[in-house]
Order: C-alpha cells, then sequence, then structure tokens
C-alpha cells in the first residue's frame, strides 16, 4: 500500500482552490520531496485551471515555470488533483488521464487526486479525494493509499472556510489574467500559520 | 470577491444597492447574498418597496445555489403569493425541483411553460442545464445545438458549447464555436486570443500566431497572447525559411520583452523572476541574453 502524506500546506491550497470555485472544476499539482522508498512526502500544491484544461499554451507556460520553480526548491511535481463542476463525478476523465501520463513520462510518481464532492466538507474529517495511481502499465487505476494528513489540517481548513480565505489563493488562470496574482501562493503560508496559532488557543 | 466590500456596508439601504449592483453585473455571489440577506434584507424587506421582488427572486436563487431550501422556500412562497401565475415563478419552481435533483418534475414544469410559450429562451437554457447536471452530455451537445439554430446570436450559449467542446477534446468543433464568436464581435480580444489557444494546441502554430497578433493589435496587455506568441514563434523556428525565421525571432523577442516589463511592473520577486526567466530561456529563438 502507498504510504502518501501531505503537508497542511498542500492541502490547504488544495482546499481553498476548490472552495473558492464551487461551481468549476479545478485541477492542480502536487509537489513532493523526490522519493526514494514506497513512500511519498507532499510538501506544496500549484493551483492551475479553473477553467479550459484541455488548451496547451497556458499548461505549456504553466508546466515550464512550475518545473523551474520545483528544481530552485528541490522539490518534484508527483502528483494532480482535479475537481469536477458535476457533483457526481469522480472518476477521471480523458484530461486526467492526458495529465498523469504526462506527469509519469517527467517523473518516477504520477498520483492522481479525484476529489470527491461529498467528502469536501472539513467536517468529515476524511481526506476529500480518491487515490489513483498511473503505473507503467499505462493505466490509472484507484488504489488503496494510507493518506496522512498534518496534524490539525481539518481544523485549519474549517477555520480557513469560516474566515472566508478562499479568496486569497490565486492559481494560474488568476496569474495570466493578472499577473500580480501569485501562483506560488507565497502569501497564504502567514495566514495559515496565524490560522494555526488561533487554534491553538 | 473580497470581504472588505461588505464591511462598507451598515444597513438595510446599503445592502439594497450591492444586491442591486451584483443583479445589474449578473454575478454569482451567492453566499455574500445570503449573508446581506439575513444580516440587513430579511428583517426590513417591505422597506425595498416594489424592488423587493426582484430581491426575493435574487436571493432564491443565491440559497438554491448555497442549498438552503429553507431560505429558498420563504422566497418562493412571497413571490408565489404575488404573482400566482407567473411563468417566470413557474419558473423558479422548476429550478427548486433542480437544485434537489428531482429533474423530471422540472422538466414537466419547463415543457408545460414551452407549450404556450415555445420559444422562451431561459426555459429552453434551463433544460438545457438539467442534461448538463446529470452529464448527458451527448443529449447536451445536441439540444445546444439546437438551441443555437434559434438563437444564433446568444454568446453565452456559444461559449458553452465552446467549452464543451473543449472538455471533450474535439477541437475543430470548439474552433467552428469562436469563429462564429469572432465574426459576431470582431474587436473582442479574448475571443481572438482563445481562438489562437485552440488553433495552437492542434499544433496549427501559424494560424494560431496570426490570432494572437490580431488579439494583441487589439489589447496589448493581453498577457495571455503574449505568452502564446512567445510559443507560437518558438514553435515555429525549426521549419523557416529566411525572412520568416527572422520576422519570427523579432516577434519572440518583443513578447519576451513585453511580458519581462510586465513583472518588473508588479515588481515580481527574485524567485518568481527566476522561474519566468528559465521559461525565455527554454522559448527563446537566437541568442538568449540572460
Amino acid at each position: 500500500m502507498k504510504e502518501i502524506s501531505i503537508s497542511k500546506l498542500a492541502y490547504s491550497k488544495l482546499f481553498l482552490h476548490v472552495a473558492k470555485y464551487p461551481q468549476l472544476s479545478c485541477n492542480g499539482l502536487l509537489l513532493s520531496k523526490p522519493s526514494k522508498n514506497q513512500s511519498v512526502q507532499f510538501v506544496d500544491c500549484v493551483p492551475l485551471f479553473h477553467s479550459s484544461f484541455t488548451l496547451a499554451p497556458s499548461f505549456e507556460i504553466a508546466l515550464s515555470q512550475i518545473d523551474s520553480y520545483c528544481r530552485q526548491n528541490g522539490v518534484e511535481i508527483a502528483g494532480f488533483y482535479h475537481a469536477f463542476d458535476n457533483n457526481n463525478q469522480t472518476e477521471p476523465n480523458l484530461i486526467c488521464y492526458k495529465l498523469a501520463e504526462k506527469l509519469k513520462e517527467n517523473g518516477d510518481v504520477s498520483l492522481c487526486f479525484m476529489v470527491d464532492n461529498s467528502k469536501i466538507n472539513p467536517s468529515n474529517r476524511v481526506p476529500c479525494f480518491n487515490v489513483y495511481n498511473f503505473g507503467d502499465d499505462q493505466k490509472l487505476k484507484q488504489i488503496s493509499a494510507n493518506v496522512k494528513l498534518e496534524d490539525g489540517t481539518y481544523q485549519t481548513c474549517e477555520r480557513l472556510l469560516e474566515e472566508n480565505k478562499s479568496s486569497l489563493i490565486s492559481d494560474f488562470d488568476n496569474h495570466l489574467d493578472d499577473i500580480k496574482k501569485d501562483w506560488r501562493n507565497m502569501n497564504l503560508n502567514e495566514n495559515i500559520s496565524a490560522v494555526e496559532s488561533l487554534s491553538a488557543k | 470577491m473580497s470581504t472588505t466590500n461588505l464591511e462598507k456596508i451598515k444597513n438595510w439601504n446599503d445592502a439594497g444597492s450591492q444586491l442591486r449592483t451584483w443583479r445589474d453585473d449578473n454575478v454569482r455571489m451567492s453566499k455574500e447574498t445570503l449573508d446581506l440577506w439575513s444580516t440587513y434584507i430579511a428583517p426590513s424587506i417591505n422597506r425595498l418597496g416594489d424592488e423587493k421582488w426582484l430581491v426575493y427572486e435574487q436571493v432564491f436563487l443565491a440559497a438554491l445555489d448555497c442549498q438552503n431550501l429553507t431560505i429558498a422556500e420563504d422566497c418562493l412562497a412571497a413571490l408565489k403569493a404575488q404573482f400566482s401565475s407567473s411563468k417566470r415563478v413557474k419558473k423558479l419552481f422548476a429550478m427548486k425541483y433542480e437544485a434537489i435533483e428531482d429533474y423530471q418534475k422540472a422538466l414537466d414544469i419547463y415543457d408545460s411553460i414551452l407549450e404556450e410559450d415555445e420559444t422562451n429562451a431561459h426555459v429552453l437554457k434551463r433544460k438545457l442545464a438539467c442534461l448538463k447536471a446529470q452529464n448527458r452530455i451527448n443529449e447536451y451537445v445536441k439540444e445546444l445545438n439546437e438551441y443555437l439554430k434559434l438563437f444564433q446570436a446568444d454568446h453565452e450559449a456559444w461559449l458553452e458549447l465552446c467549452d464543451v467542446y473543449l472538455s471533450e477534446m474535439d477541437f475543430a468543433k470548439a474552433a467552428f464555436c469562436l469563429e462564429e464568436l469572432i465574426l459576431m464581435y470582431p474587436h473582442n480580444h479574448v475571443y481572438q486570443q482563445r481562438y489562437a489557444d485552440i488553433k495552437y494546441t492542434q499544433g496549427q502554430y501559424d494560424l494560431a500566431k496570426t490570432y494572437y497578433l490580431y488579439s494583441l493589435k487589439l489589447n496589448p496587455k493581453n498577457v495571455r497572447s503574449l505568452y502564446g506568441l512567445l510559443l507560437t514563434t518558438a514553435n515555429l523556428k525549426s521549419s523557416q525559411k529566411s525572412k520568416e525565421g527572422a520576422d519570427n525571432s523579432k516577434l519572440n523577442l518583443w513578447a519576451r520583452e513585453e511580458l519581462d516589463k510586465k513583472y518588473k511592473e508588479v515588481d515580481s520577486d527574485r524567485n518568481l523572476m527566476n522561474s519566468v526567466n528559465d521559461m525565455f530561456q527554454y522559448l527563446a529563438i537566437g541568442k538568449a541574453e540572460k
């Protein structure tokens, strides 16, 4: 069974992105520390798009910049998430398959986190996605994985939701519309720490 | 939308104005609408005069969006009491059924409205929405095409059809939708740029480059078009006769300089610039300066 851990920062960003666009599909990348064994440790997340997932130009630009960012910061793209606008849809579609294939071409690990809309609310205390793996057999299959979230992740997400912080997150689409919006979301690190310290009281 | 806008609202009058703005701009601020309703509007609804009926409708739709059926029912009851034989209110009843996923009841109501008024665009679109919500994509595409035969000028519908074709990766048909939009709105830089995006995705770099240039002529600040120009000229470099090659190099450099200027204008930090510059290097034709 795959051992997957996701940092509070990574999960919170994924959560905020999905919360910001409830009426649209969204996707994004998950960045991990280089993995030595079967376990994967996700430390950050870059929300990508909330529209036109199949258009190549914005995708190429995003991947190119994020790739460079990863090299500078010693992380790699090991997975992505996708949330559908349709409430009941959870299975990966062709777009997800192609993205998973692309990640596998460029790295060893290609994990696909399909957001399940029924599990999104952090009060459920379960990760909001089902995990799929793109294997050497070129197939995208659901796997049972031991997904460990950092302590306090759900509480932080609840707090962020209460305080309407989803407007703070910027994805690559936002960046292309207004380059002041930072797809690295450096500002969120502070916000998430602030929420952490409040929850601790 | 940030919450700072809502901090300026102090009373029912301010809230009413805010709701009016959102109605006029046709924005989807459902959660915020419900917050304003509960805090300011509901206790003072009668002070809005005749505007209250528009507000009831607006809050009803916001309530459905947020699955707050209690507020939705209250608003619907008020509207029904006032406009008992209105088709517009009947449509709202059907939308309530849509919200609880009882599509058959919703469709029955829509069909009954269409019996009396077969070209009611709002209702036709609601029927389309039912298909989309049930993920019946093939039927959705077919019906949306039929709708567009009746309402050829509905740009929202053309955009929606384009999006559906894109998600099905049918780029040729998606391009056709944008061609219709460009014919209707030849000065819209976004449609030109989106068309170019599709052409690029199809591998038609020359055509993509042309449309990115049209888009930039209309709006030199369109960042997606600048990036698109960078990408297309980089991709065209290998298959070029000398004059075209020189033109492409110039365009490539120009796009790069414009983007560089924009990033510097917003004071992007060192780390972000590194990522951007790496990409520039990769996409440069000829000598890379940095």
